[in-house]
């Protein structure tokens, strides 16, 4: 941390040397805090994180789109097993019909 | 004159008591208040001094306040003492006492970063951790939706088969009832035309049978 010696700057008053020093603690401050984070890779790290989401994108909408899919074919189904159930009881009046015919 | 200027002069800017200063230093003195005096008082030299232009500082007649009963005394006190900002720069002084100026301990700084560097490393690690663990669920996710589907998608088609094939139930049914029409309206107009034959020719009356030999 260079501090620079106010000491050869005397013609300025003590208020410019209180600024310069606060504006030079500032700018070190914040450069230790950009090494800080810098070495602590969290930037890194959270990137990746971020980009693996983010490949997973694709794969969430086709899920997505297949479930829509199987929600219509749910309704399909059901169509279909009513029709068969229907039928299925008819099945007995056919029996019926078919013997009474037959008499 | 010059005199008379002298005089006033002495009169109204040296206090009585500091007449006593050598004759050098009182001639500086005189000298310098001189030339004050020329910029101050433009006035001719023959001016007499009047009793107005003559000031005398004396004891003042206020009486003495009690500093310690003041409240703004008081809170002056309060005040707690302080160090100024930048230490070892003293105003008015050509040189500080020591050109070391207070600084922080770099050691103690340097373990205070390397902690926090530390924490956020730690913290960042976690949420990568969390966020990998997701993303293997969602592709979990993503096998089995899709196993799912293939398996609804193939028992949709075969039902659809089966429904198909039901409803051939239904148009039998309809056909059946179309026979038993068509037999009920012939049948009597079959008898009646039975009926209208010679006995000899009259066929049996009309069943519905089973051929068991359809030859």
């Amino acid at each position: 941390m260079a501090s620079p010696e106010p000491q050869p700057r005397f013609g300025q008053s003590v208020k410019g040397l209180l600024s310069e020093k606060v504006s030079c603690c500032s700018g070190d401050v914040i450069a230790l805090t950009r090494q800080v984070l810098k070495g602590s890779r969290s930037h890194e790290l959270l990137g990746q994180a971020a980009r693996n989401m983010v490949m997973q994108e694709d794969a969430i909408l086709h899920s997505e789109d297949s479930l829509r899919k199987m929600a219509i074919i749910t309704t399909h189904l059901q169509y279909q097993q009513e029709a068969i159930q229907r039928n299925v009881e008819h099945s007995k009046n056919l029996q019926d019909q078919l013997t009474h015919l037959l008499k | 004159m010059n005199v008379t200027a002298e005089e006033l002069l002495k009169n109204s800017i040296i206090p009585p008591s500091h007449r006593t200063m050598g004759a050098e230093q009182s001639a500086d003195v005189e000298h310098k208040h001189l030339d004050l005096g020329s910029t101050v008082v433009p006035s001719p030299v023959k001016q007499k001094a009047r009793m107005d232009d003559i000031v005398v500082v004396a004891q003042g007649t206020q009486s003495l306040r009690n500093i310690h009963n003041d409240p703004d005394v008081i809170k002056l006190q309060e005040i707690p003492t302080f160090q100024p900002l930048l230490k070892g720069i003293l105003s008015g002084q050509t040189s500080p006492s020591s050109s070391k100026l207070e600084k922080l301990d770099s050691q103690n700084v340097l373990q205070l970063c390397l902690r926090y560097q530390g924490h956020l490393h730690q913290c960042a690690e976690a949420v990568a951790f969390d966020q990998n663990a997701l993303v293997k669920r969602i592709k979990e996710m993503d096998l089995s939706v899709e196993a799912l589907f293939s398996i609804m998608q193939e028992r949709q088609k075969r039902y659809a088969k089966y429904a198909e094939q039901i409803q051939k139930v239904n148009e039998m049914s309809v056909t059946l009832r179309r026979i038993q029409m068509g037999i009920d309206q012939t049948v009597p107009l079959m008898e009646k035309l039975n009926s209208l034959l010679p006995e000899s020719e009259q066929l049996e009356p009309f069943t519905m049978k089973l051929e068991k030999e359809t030859k």
